[in-house]
């Protein structure tokens, strides 16, 4: 792996996995969310860190240029990312709707005890 | 204002089979409290068997965790201006007549948390399992490092509280949805409130499945460890402000 590559990837996983806690600390991420990001930061830089370990695994699976492996990688991250997140969409949208739901209900249970406490005072007029 | 000084708050997810049986233990104790159910969105009858007994119940309408629930219980608290809260599980693991001791500490007012722990006493006689054991020793040891208290059974749910800490943690995001563990000890340790403990007398789960069961393991050490590593930078930034 060139060696400016290698500088340049160790670069970014820095500034990933330091946004990430910044997130963090200002509480806009949750951490159980972010173990998923932290973890594939992680892989990248210890893989940054060891090439050798990339060109062998290139060879092993018969990649001829090794760097591009890394963007196999990378999108194999991604893709479970974005399937963990769409999982965590639709449940969100399912807690949304019977929020929604409870809330409607409640509202129409106040209108009607509303409705009955006027009802009151306009007899006891 | 409550008439009670105490107030005791139970998470229950799903816990039909067990919350009858802990809501008849704790009354027949007869202590000095109120009790607050609180409902996380179950899927079965859990509410419909709490309102059989004198308890306030709350229900969230979906399932928000068992942190959450918890919160929901300090917010409480605090709107009604309980001075105390005790945290009892709703699994039938807590044994009732832990409670006055935690609540006598409380009361004397050399501790800010009081919490039971199975492990003062060798003849509790609590079998924690291998997996669970290990992780309990090596959170024993972290907080030790980090905080310099020994605290036995950082895991014990089992806790007495007083209100100028559930008043912090009632706060919108002061407090974790899922489930508070050693990062929030830490966190509370830093803080400086005063943590005792109590022996306490646990059973094992009356029926049931446990809010740990299915967690991956390893996910949830790593979670705690980069919760606790937050907590550990959080608190370093803010002594470096004041």
């Amino acid at each position: 792996m060139d060696y400016n590559l290698k500088w340049f990837i160790l670069l970014c996983g820095i500034t990933f996995s330091g946004a990430i806690i910044r997130l963090l600390l200002r509480k806009r991420i949750s951490s159980r969310n972010s173990v998923a990001w932290l973890l594939s930061v992680a892989v990248i830089l210890i893989l940054s860190a060891n090439p050798g370990w990339f060109d062998r695994l290139a060879g092993l699976l018969g990649v001829s240029y090794p760097p591009s492996l890394l963007f196999l990688f990378s999108t194999l991250v991604l893709l479970v990312i974005v399937l963990y997140q769409s999982m965590q969409i639709s449940v969100l949208n399912e807690k949304l709707r019977q929020l929604a739901q409870h809330v409607a209900l409640l509202d129409k249970e106040r209108a009607i005890l509303r409705s009955g406490e006027s009802k009151g005072i306009d007899q006891d007029n | 204002m409550s008439s009670q000084p105490f107030l005791i708050i139970i998470p229950a997810f799903n816990e039909e089979e067990n919350i009858g049986n802990v809501l008849a233990g704790l009354l027949d104790v007869g202590l000095a409290a109120e009790i607050l159910v609180v409902n996380d969105g179950s899927r079965d009858r859990t509410e419909e068997v709490a309102r059989r007994y004198p308890v306030t119940v709350i229900t969230h309408p979906v399932n928000l965790g068992y942190g959450a629930a918890l919160q929901t219980g300090y917010k409480y608290a605090t709107e009604k201006g309980y001075p105390y809260i005790l945290q009892f599980d709703s699994d039938g693991q807590h044994n009732p007549n832990d409670l006055s001791r935690i609540m006598y500490e409380l009361q004397k007012g050399d501790a800010d948390i009081v919490m039971g722990s199975r492990f003062l006493e060798e003849s509790s006689g609590f079998d924690t399992g291998f997996v669970k054991g290990a992780g309990i020793r090596f959170f024993r040891l972290l907080i030790q490092k980090l905080t310099g208290t020994r605290i036995t059974d950082p895991t014990s749910g089992l806790r007495g509280v007083s209100s100028s800490v559930f008043n912090f943690y009632s706060i919108r995001d002061r407090f974790p949805a899922d489930f508070p563990d050693a990062d929030i000890l830490i966190q509370q340790l830093l803080m400086k409130y005063r943590v005792k403990e109590v022996p306490a007398h646990m059973r094992q789960r009356e029926a049931g499945v446990s809010m740990h069961a299915g967690l991956k393991p390893v996910i949830y050490v790593l979670q705690i460890m980069l919760s606790i590593s937050i907590v550990i930078i959080s608190h370093k930034l803010t002594k470096k402000v004041s």
